[in-house]
């Protein structure tokens, strides 16, 4: 494994569906990873933590994800967040509900 | 932080709001074990105090409550049923559960007819519960007295024989 | 089955009421999460990796067609068209919103139904023996005794806060198809030679990072004295087990530490203050009325063929195959035991679409009395189905991807949700099931591999029970990559035994083949045909085993996660 240094995200669930979402530098919620404010220092991270922490009214369940930097800039992420990044549409394509159709059951996991 | 009681001329029976209310006065004073015992008036000490000085203190002039940790050994609680008049049970956190069945030991293996009170992280969610195994009185930790008194209507049928309620609901209810 | 009356109903619709009120206290900001959390819980709502998800409550894995079509109506109108059969014989949904759950409650409890006490420390649903009721081997109907526990725990006042959560299994058999001993409570209700019934009572087992088997602390409690026992039970639990350490909470650990003997008298001590308790006592009168619900269903004379001796002998190669591994006889003559695996090649262990959601309900009534039953295994079973209507179930079966003929073989793989679902998983759990079964479908087509049980867990919950399956898969977390240990010996039966790590953990593409290469040194090994995978595990250990899986590539075992 590569050499890294820490770096943080905040991160939370989204209070409505539970979808993933990253504080963004404009403190605000996103669901893309790469928007996520990246805190190279544990200061700003526990600003930016303490702020998603009165954010009670859009979010739940915040928290700090620890990322691994490379000296190339190169991030690497543990399964769990590689997972939570790729989102629900890679859960769904990978398990045979990609090309399900809710309302009639057809696809690949339905039926006929 | 307010007060919710059982109301004196309310019959011990499973809870309905309203057979509860906000108090408005609470003549008990809790002592600090570093604190000294006022002569008159009605108190409550820790438990260790009253094992220490329990004559002293069965003595003075006024009504004697002690306070119990919820990890006190049920053989312990025998003394109280018989010499207190309130036991404050605590709730370190609400998820820990100890003090109900310490609450339950009271009423049904020592007799205890006393006022038993919910202390600490006391929140709403938990009140009829409290109620159904026997305690009378709850100190709120925080949020709203009127919507924690309304929540005692949550559930207007229980399963179980409790504290409150010698029959289990078949018991008591022709069922098919 | 277990009909509501007027009380039951009306406790399940003021619970979907009074969390539709604790929803809105939540959006309006008057709850915090941390106050909410645990609300949200008891009404078994959780927060995933990616969404939400409502584990809905089936008592002893028991429904209706009805129940089964509300289930399919709900996937469809508030999830994703599918849902998830977990090992407490529930049902999870994935996708569900906050503001919807309210009204899935409200849905569910017009049909009997409710998520009450699926998650939190209280005692959560009542498991039993999926074939209750029809079992040849059955002393006892287990059913009428979860009944009365499910309505003794529902909201029970004193045990809602426990040190940690508190399951409950029953069986009625002396072959243990409910996996009592690994349960916080088993409960085996028999009759002794006076004809009485009564339960032997197993105390502190269970599974998760440290595994116990039950020991037996009662060998024959009265039924009348079920719910004195176990509020007994409950009562020195919720007292003395550990609130210091999540990780030994449980009972088991209580037991273990506290001594069988030492825990066993605390105990009967209590029991014997309580055990007159007019709140209490069963009576031969309540034990009745609740028995009433579970009737033997109205079966007919049937003719003497087809039997199921004949039908497995039959022209019809996959009806026959299907029979062989998915039907089993019934105690009434005519009838036989259907089940249905969910362990097809296209979707994940455990999971139903909608459709195939109303697929069963409508068999279910065309074919087995309304009813179906959830196994621990995340099968599902038509329980009275005419031997001579197999043909048809089958070929109906058959339309829905319903008709995979592997139950109790190797491919019958239980798995948890896993890292694609799960917040507290390690690894993924249903690729490696996957990749399991594709390698060896063939080989349990040509050979016949007898009974092997596969258990899949994604961390050290063990929600797959890997460590009863007799090889076990349990997912960790090694420097970011996701490892697969592999353990052999599990039994969930009345022979329980925890299974025993084999060696160094697995990547994830590689634990398929160690999983191939045992099964086939099983079967080198195996004397005959009726020798299973757990008699060749006992009588010769661990050693070949582990010799077929690191030895033959002994450079692969100096792999890491690199």
């Amino acid at each position: 494994m590569a050499a890294t240094r820490p770096a943080y995200l905040v991160s939370a669930s989204r209070l409505s569906d539970g979808a993933v979402v990253y504080l963004g530098a404009d403190r605000r919620w996103t669901e893309r990873f790469e928007q996520a404010a990246r805190h190279d220092e544990t200061a700003p991270r526990d600003e930016a933590l303490a702020f998603a922490k009165t954010e009670e009214a859009r979010v739940c369940n915040v928290h700090v994800v620890e990322i691994g930097v490379t000296a190339e800039g190169g991030l690497v992420l543990s399964a769990r967040e590689r997972f939570r990044r790729a989102g629900p549409a890679r859960v769904l394509q990978s398990l045979g509900y990609g090309d399900f159709d809710r309302a009639t059951g057809s696809g690949p996991a339905g039926s006929e | 932080m307010a007060l919710i009681r059982r109301r004196a001329s309310a019959p011990r029976r499973e809870p309905r709001a309203a057979d509860f209310e906000i108090a408005s006065d609470d003549s008990w004073l809790s002592i600090a074990d570093d604190a000294s015992v006022p002569a008159t008036g009605d108190v409550i000490v820790s438990l260790a105090r009253f094992m220490a000085e329990s004559e002293a203190l069965l003595a003075r002039e006024g009504r004697l409550g002690v306070r119990v940790p919820n990890d006190t050994l049920p053989e312990l609680l025998a003394p109280l049923a018989t010499s207190a008049t309130l036991i404050a049970l605590d709730f370190p956190t609400h998820r820990d559960g100890r003090a109900y069945s310490l609450a339950r030991w009271l009423r049904s293996r020592f007799g205890f007819r006393g006022e038993i009170r919910a202390t600490g992280k006391v929140v709403r969610d938990q009140l009829a519960n409290l109620a159904r195994v026997g305690f009378d009185s709850f100190e709120l930790a925080r949020g709203s007295a009127e919507l924690a008194l309304a929540s005692f209507d949550d559930f207007t049928v229980h399963y179980q024989a409790t504290s409150d309620q010698p029959l289990p609901l078949w018991k008591r209810a022709a069922r098919a | 089955m277990y009909r509501y009356d007027e009380h039951d109903r009306r406790i399940v619709v003021e619970r979907a009421r009074q969390f539709r009120t604790q929803v809105a206290r939540r959006i309006s900001g008057e709850l915090t999460e941390e106050e909410f959390r645990p609300l949200r819980l008891q009404n078994g709502l959780y927060i995933q990796l990616h969404a939400y998800m409502l584990r809905i409550a089936i008592p002893y894995g028991l429904l209706s067609a009805t129940q089964i079509r509300k289930l399919a109506d709900i996937t469809r109108k508030y999830d994703r068209g599918y849902g998830h059969f977990t090992t407490r014989q529930n049902l999870q949904l994935n996708w569900p919103r906050l503001e919807d759950v309210p009204t899935i409650l409200d849905e569910l409890a017009s049909v009997e139904m409710h998520a009450i006490q699926t998650s939190g420390n209280c005692v959560r649903n009542v498991t039993s023996d999926p074939f209750a009721g029809v079992a040849r081997d059955e002393d006892v109907d287990p059913r009428p005794y979860c009944e009365i526990l499910r309505q003794y725990s529902t909201f029970h006042p004193e045990f809602a806060t426990l040190p940690r959560k508190f399951k409950i299994a029953v069986t009625g058999s002396k072959n243990d198809r409910a996996a009592i001993a690994v349960h916080d409570i088993g409960l085996r209700v028999l009759k002794n030679d006076a004809g009485e019934i009564g339960f032997e009572v197993y105390v502190g087992g269970g599974q998760g990072r440290t595994p116990m088997i039950a020991p037996r602390i009662r060998a024959f409690l009265p039924e009348r004295d079920l719910l004195a026992y176990t509020e007994a039970i409950l009562r020195i639990y919720n007292q003395l087990g550990r609130r210091d350490n999540l990780y030994k909470a449980r009972i088991k650990i209580l037991v273990h530490e506290t001594g069988v003997p030492e825990f066993t008298r605390l105990v009967e001590e209590e029991f014997a203050r309580i055990a007159s308790d007019e709140g209490l006592v069963l009576t031969p009168d309540e034990i009745a009325r609740v028995t009433r619900h579970f009737e033997p269903a109205s079966y007919e004379t049937t003719p003497a063929t087809p039997t199921l001796e004949g039908l497995t002998l039959g022209k019809d190669r996959t009806l026959a195959r299907f029979v062989e591994a998915n039907v089993l006889p019934h105690r009434v003559a005519g009838y036989a035991i259907v089940q249905i695996s969910l362990k097809s090649e296209r979707l994940p262990p455990g999971d139903v679409t909608h459709v195939q959601l109303d697929a069963v309900a409508d068999l279910a009534d065309r074919f087995s009395f309304g009813r179906a039953v959830v196994t621990h295994r995340q099968n599902l079973v038509l329980t009275d189905v005419k031997i001579a209507a197999l043909a048809a179930l089958h070929a109906d079966l058959a339309k829905h991807d319903l008709a995979t003929p592997n139950v109790g073989r190797v491919t019958d793989i239980v798995a948890c949700p896993g890292l694609d679902y799960c917040d507290l998983a390690n690894a993924r759990s249903i690729p490696v099931a996957a990749d399991v079964a594709s390698r060896l479908r063939t080989l349990e087509q040509e050979q016949d591999l007898g009974p092997i049980t596969l258990n899949i867990s994604g961390c050290i919950n063990a929600c797959g029970h890997h460590h009863v399956g007799n090889l076990g898969i349990l997912g960790i977390d090694k420097l970011g990559e996701e490892f697969y240990q592999l353990t052999l010996g599990g039994d969930h039966t009345e022979t329980a035994a925890v299974g025993k790590i084999l060696g160094r953990a697995f990547a994830a593409d590689e634990i398929a083949g160690a999983v191939e290469k045992t099964v086939r040194t099983y079967l080198a090994l195996r004397t005959s045909r009726d020798e299973t995978f757990l008699a060749v595990y006992r009588r010769v250990g661990p050693t070949p085993f582990k010799e077929a899986v690191y030895g033959a590539h002994p450079a692969s075992s100096q792999r890491t996660a690199a």
